[in-house]
Parts: C-alpha cells; structure tokens; sequence
C-alpha cells in the first residue's frame, strides 16, 4: 500500500465504531491495570531529554555538514563553520518547536496525534487500527530509562507516529491504553462478531476474560550458543563489510574509480622465492582466515541485536525483547500476522537450525535496517531448532494443520525442469563465449564448469518448487541452497492472479501469485512461475473463491 | 468458479475511439518530430548512407506508430474483459502477456472513479480499486462507460465487508 494513502479513510470507516464505544470502555479494567493507562482527554507530552536526542538525530542525518563544521572548525576556516551553523540553526530550531508542540492521547477509542506551531497537524488514529507498539533503547536512552516508541498501523511504510522519546513508563502507560481501548472495543463486537450477535450487557465479562488471559507467557528464549551458531551461518559478516566499504568509498576517499579493489591487500607478504605450492597454499589460508573473520563478525552482529531474546505472548499479542547495546521491544497481534516464512539456510541445515520470518501489515517494504522491523519482521525468530518449529507456528497461529506430508503438494509443470535446463545452457554459453572473449580462451575452458553446476543447480530448482492449497490458505516451498516453507491464509489474502508470457504459451505454463498486505520482508512472494497453465488456472480461481469466503 | 457461469463483460467501445485520440496526438507530435529532424539532417549534409537510410527508417517507423495508433486500442479491447461475480471483481487481459487478477469482494478498501478531459467527452471513466495488498495495491479498470463505472463503485462498496482485513 502506498505511504500517502489518506488516513482519513481508515478514521471514517471507524468512526461509527467509536461513536458506538466510547460509553462502554469498562472502569473494571482501567483499575486493574499496573500502571496507570493514559486518561481519557489529558494531553501528554513528550519527556524534556527528548531535544538531546532529536540533535543527535539531526547531526546523524547531516553528517556531511557536521563534517564540513568540524573540518572549517579545525582549519580555521571560518566560512566551513558558518556553512554549517547555517544549515543547522534552522532546522535545529524547526526540530526544537517541533519536539515542544508534539502531544497525544487517546480520545474515543483513537490516538490523537498533534504537532506544529502554525502549522498544525493533527494525526487520528483508531486504536482497533493499531499493528504494533515498538520501542527501541540505545545505550543512552538505557541509561537514561527513555525509549523510542513507534506507532504502526497497515498503511504504508513508516511508523504513523514516531514519539521520540518517552520515559518507560510513559511508554509503559501508552501501551495499556491502547490495550484495554482494543479490548473494549473488540469486547463491542465492532468488527469480528456478527452484528447482534453480542448483547452490550456481556461486555465486562469478556473483558474479564481478557484480563484472564493476560500474564505473560513466555514461548521461547534463545541461548547465547543458537545465536553464535546462527551468526556463524548467516552473511551478515559480508553485508557489514560491504556497508563499511561502501562508506569508505563514499566518505573518506570520495572518488571509487581510483582505487583497485587489489590495492587493498598487500600481496608483498608471499616471499618471491616461495614455490607454486606455498604461494597457493598460502593463499588460501589467508582466503579462510578472511573468511573466518567475517563469520565472526556475523557471530558478533548476532549477538549484539538477538542477545537475550524472549518470545513472549501476552493475551493476543506477540511480545519480542532483545539487544544487547541497543534494545528492541516489539509488540505484534496474533492477529495481524499475515504470513509465516520459515527459511533454513544450508550452513543452518547442517546444524539442524532454522529461522521464523513474519510479515505484519505495517511497514511494508520498508528495505532500511532499522532496529525494530529488522527484529520484528526479518528476523521474528532468528534461531530456533528444527525440531521446536512446528511446535512455535502452532503458538503463532492455532489450529493450522502441520502435517506437510499430508498436503497435495503441486509441483510445477512437468517440463519446467526441460525449461529450467534449457535457461541454464543459454546462460552457460554467454558465461563461457564472454570468459573466452574478455579472458582468453584458458579461463573460457575454465567457465565450462559452468555448465555442469548451472544445469545441476536448474534441475534441484525445479525440483524444489512445491506449492500446496491446504484448509487454511496457501503453503509455498522453494529454495536450492536456502530453502524455505511459507504459509499464507486466506483471510489474509487480497488478491490473486494468474499471469502467462507468450514463452509460458508455448510451454503450457503461467505464473499463479497471491497478493497479502505488506508482501516483500520475509523476502519469500508467493510467485510461483513455471505452473502447469490448467493447474495455476484452476488454483487462483479457487484461491479466490475460499480467500473470498473468509 | 461457482455454478453459476461468469458473466464476463467488455469496456465500452468508445473508449477505443478516446485511445486512438490519445494515440494519434502522440503519433502527430512524432511526425513532426521525425520530419523536423530529416529535414534538418539532411540540409546540413549526412554521411554517405544515411541521407537515404534515414528517411526510410523514420518513413517505417512511422507507419507502425500509425498502424499501432490506430489498431493496437480495438485489438486490446478485444482481449480485456471484466466481471462483478459472486466472489469478487475478476479482470483478463493482455494481448501477448496475459494477465487475470481477481479481488474479493470482502477485500476492498475502497473504489474511486476518475475522469480525465477527453474521457469526458465521451462519457467513459476509470475505476481503481484499492485492496490493502502490496503489489496489487490497486487495480484499474480503464475504459468502462462512466455509468457503469459510477454502479460498480457503488457495488463494490456495498459488498464490501466493514471492517478489518489486514
């Protein structure tokens, strides 16, 4: 869905819920709570630190100019410092009236957002829309008991309020507020319950249950040892090199075309007189250690976001914690989970691991690595034992039938794999025809090895590709080295189709996808390509019709 | 699907007639765009082959705009279909690169019907739908007779479920 979708029109369609609420949040409710939930019209503020770290903010997103402050401060040169006082005076300024005019509460059943001085924005935002509560905690905010509290709902790809920064219990107080309003109002039978279907009299009693239902149960912890192992087994160590260099290029040295990627290693340290064999030998141990490294910088990433993860469920919500430096806590409704991916890479296979992947409906393709969708989405369970997985899905989402032996697995068509083969020859030629040009014609006998490892790689592609309609939704496997198993539900589904190119004509095949909110983080679409042309028809009509019927 | 045979219906023909409208102003800006260049070209003198060849390749060319202008809007009317079913809105189309997307009705966000000035003229209308989807987010139907356009908006949010979807 795209960022600028009007909430104006998820506020209207709730509108009429709230009106008819508004009498019934339960008193009972409001007592038994810990902390004090935020009052029904009282404004709150922001805490007063957050300024301290609105200019820290600023500074990171203008590292240029702080550079330019600093260089200018440093040399002397005056006009640097002028520069940079003029780019930043404004907007610190603009961000201090900001902070001061921020306030919220929650009022009918909606949080009320407000913001600016002349200009003023006002943010509505139905509690029952509400995805997720996220918080994150840098060092300092720890220090300090402060936090980043983030605001989700289904649209788009940020945060719908970011309230930069809220002491703990503030955040704490916000948390229950939202809480017992979606209660009472999921206890009015606004969406889920049939009209009538629910006397007003029977109100505090289902909040009752509610409350029942509410101590903490923890799912899952991960000890320090999965994480090391995960870490071992991930790319991360690659992905962190290659933002710092990118950073490099991009700051230290500011022109990437002067510099060969072989400067960077001084190969002076094999000794000239050394034989083929050593020099190769040598070689090699210096590639692993590199290697090694780079794992362990993985082992180290691991450890520093997932450190003392805790899975925890509360009621109806998913309660995640961790971090070692900075500290993550994300809130997810069991509800709102709209696909389930598992992803079992090979290093992780061999060690009997896998990791849990979910897409919600707030942040949809939000690509940046910020704490909270990184822990909340791509990685809602980093680590867990082969053996404990079908045992948390069914935590995750009841009642879903995990016997996959038991599905109709669809495989793709039967000549997919002829046109996977066929795909991987033409690729092989054109890798081996531009070796011989570019490289001469020893490397183009080289790149021949291409074609065995392309075509081999082609059949285990099409033999990986399952798909499965089962009574709960849709259930997708693929994956040659990482595989991975995704479960969609139908009332989750929004939409379904069935494409074919003029190649797939010939070949009596099509692509059959399937379209759920927020689509992309769990990196795993349900696109299947290569489908017999009748079976793909024939399951997207009937994806349609049961999605239609939930 | 269901028992019951879809009911598949077309856009309205005249917003071929509006595409071809559209199609030919493109193709009269490229015209003149082509002729300006080959006289410029060639007044300044071009080597060898090209004071020929170039003419030639900007005559073809423009006689497959011309073609594709007139022709490409009633072949793709042809391939497109669309129905309001039990079950949701479907639509097919695509002439070499078929394409079918259906949508529940349960999962409409909401339905907007747009106008522009030429599709004024001849009483045709576009309608969007939005789903809370990622990738179709939304889906057009161009060329529906505004009318029409205009009931199955009105459809569309009747049949519509209130509330959560996401």
């Amino acid at each position: 869905m795209s960022s600028d979708l009007p909430p104006e029109d998820i506020v209207d369609a709730q509108v009429v819920d709230a009106e008819s609420d508004d009498s019934l949040v339960p008193v009972d409710a409001l007592v038994l709570q810990s902390a004090p939930p935020i009052s029904e019209t009282e404004d709150r503020y922001l805490h007063p630190l957050s300024v301290i770290f609105s200019l820290t903010d600023l500074i990171k997103q203008n590292l240029i100019a702080a550079f330019l402050g600093i260089f200018g401060a440093a040399n002397g040169d005056l006009v640097y410092v002028g520069l940079a006082l003029l780019f930043f005076v404004p907007t610190f300024i603009f961000a201090l009236i900001r902070y001061f005019t921020i306030r919220y509460r929650i009022t009918d059943g909606e949080l009320v957002v407000q913001e600016g001085l002349f200009f003023r924005r006002v943010r509505t935002v139905p509690v029952e829309r509400i995805q997720n509560i996220d918080m994150v905690q840098g060092i300092l905010h720890r220090m300090l008991d402060l936090a980043e509290v983030r605001v989700e709902t289904a649209s788009g790809t940020k945060p719908e309020a970011v309230l930069k920064v809220l002491s703990l219990d503030e955040m704490e107080r916000l948390r229950e507020g939202v809480r017992i309003h979606k209660q009472s109002s999921r206890a009015a039978g606004s969406s889920a319950v049939p009209d009538g279907a629910l006397p007003a009299g029977d109100v505090s009693e289902l909040n009752l249950e509610h409350e029942e239902l509410s101590p903490a149960l923890s799912l899952l912890k991960i000890p320090i040892s999965w994480l090391a192992k995960a870490g071992f087994a991930s790319n991360r160590g690659f992905i962190l090199v290659g933002l710092m260099m990118g950073f490099y290029f991009q700051f230290a040295q500011g022109n990437p075309g002067d510099i060969d990627a072989g400067d960077l290693v001084d190969w002076n340290f094999i000794p000239e007189s050394s034989s083929l064999l050593v020099k190769v030998g040598l070689i090699a141990g210096g590639l692993l250690i590199v290697l090694l490294l780079l794992r362990l910088l993985g082992v180290g990433w691991y450890i520093l976001r997932f450190f003392g993860y805790e899975l925890r469920q509360i009621g109806e919500d998913f309660k995640i914690s961790c971090g070692l430096l900075t500290k993550v806590s994300a809130t997810i409704p069991r509800k709102r989970i709209q696909f389930i991916s598992v992803h079992r890479g090979l290093i992780l296979r061999w060690m009997k691991l896998a990791s849990v992947r979910i897409e919600t409906a707030g942040g949809a393709a939000d690509n940046s690595e910020n704490a909270t969708t990184t822990v909340s989405r791509r990685w809602f369970i980093p680590v867990i034992p082969e053996s404990s997985i079908d045992k948390i899905i069914a935590e995750i989402r009841p009642g879903i039938d995990l016997n996959m032996d038991g599905y109709q697995w669809i495989p793709l068509a039967r000549r997919a794999q002829s046109r996977f083969i066929r795909i991987a020859c033409v690729v092989s030629c054109v890798l081996v025809a531009a070796a011989y040009l570019t490289l001469g014609w020893k490397l183009g006998i080289a790149a021949l090895i291409a074609f065995p490892i392309l075509i081999l790689y082609a059949i285990r592609k099409s033999q990986s590709v399952k798909y499965a309609r089962t009574n709960f939704g849709v259930v997708y496997r693929s994956g040659v080295l990482t595989k991975k198993t995704s479960f969609s539900f139908f009332e989750k589904i929004q939409a379904a189709s069935w494409r074919q190119t003029p190649f797939d004509r010939r070949w009596e095949m099509a692509t059959l996808s399937v379209d759920t909110a927020a689509a992309g983080p769990a990196e795993h679409v349900i696109d299947i390509k290569y489908l017999d042309q009748e079976t793909a028809k024939q399951e997207y009509e009937q994806i349609v019709t049961m999605a239609a019927a939930r | 699907m269901t028992e019951t045979p879809i009911e598949w219906r077309e856009l309205d023909p005249a917003s071929v007639t509006a595409n071809r409208i559209v199609n030919c102003i493109a193709f009269a800006v490229v015209l003149v765009a082509s002729v300006i260049g080959a006289v410029i070209a060639i007044a300044f003198g071009i080597p060898a082959p090209w004071h020929w060849l170039l003419p030639l390749i900007l005559v073809f060319a423009n006689l497959t705009l011309l073609w594709w202008a007139f022709f490409w809007p009633s072949i793709e009317h042809r391939h497109m279909r669309w129905s309001a079913g039990p079950v949701g809105v479907e639509i097919k189309k695509g002439v070499f690169w078929k394409h079918r997307i259906a949508i529940p009705w349960a999962r409409v966000q909401h339905a907007d019907v747009s106008q522009g000035p030429l599709a004024r003229q001849f009483s045709i209308g576009n309608l969007t739908i939005h789903t809370a989807g990622t990738k179709h987010a939304s889906i057009d139907i161009e060329g529906l007779n505004h009318a029409v356009a205009l009931e199955l908006r009105d459809e569309v949010i009747r049949q519509r479920k209130a509330g959560d979807v996401v």
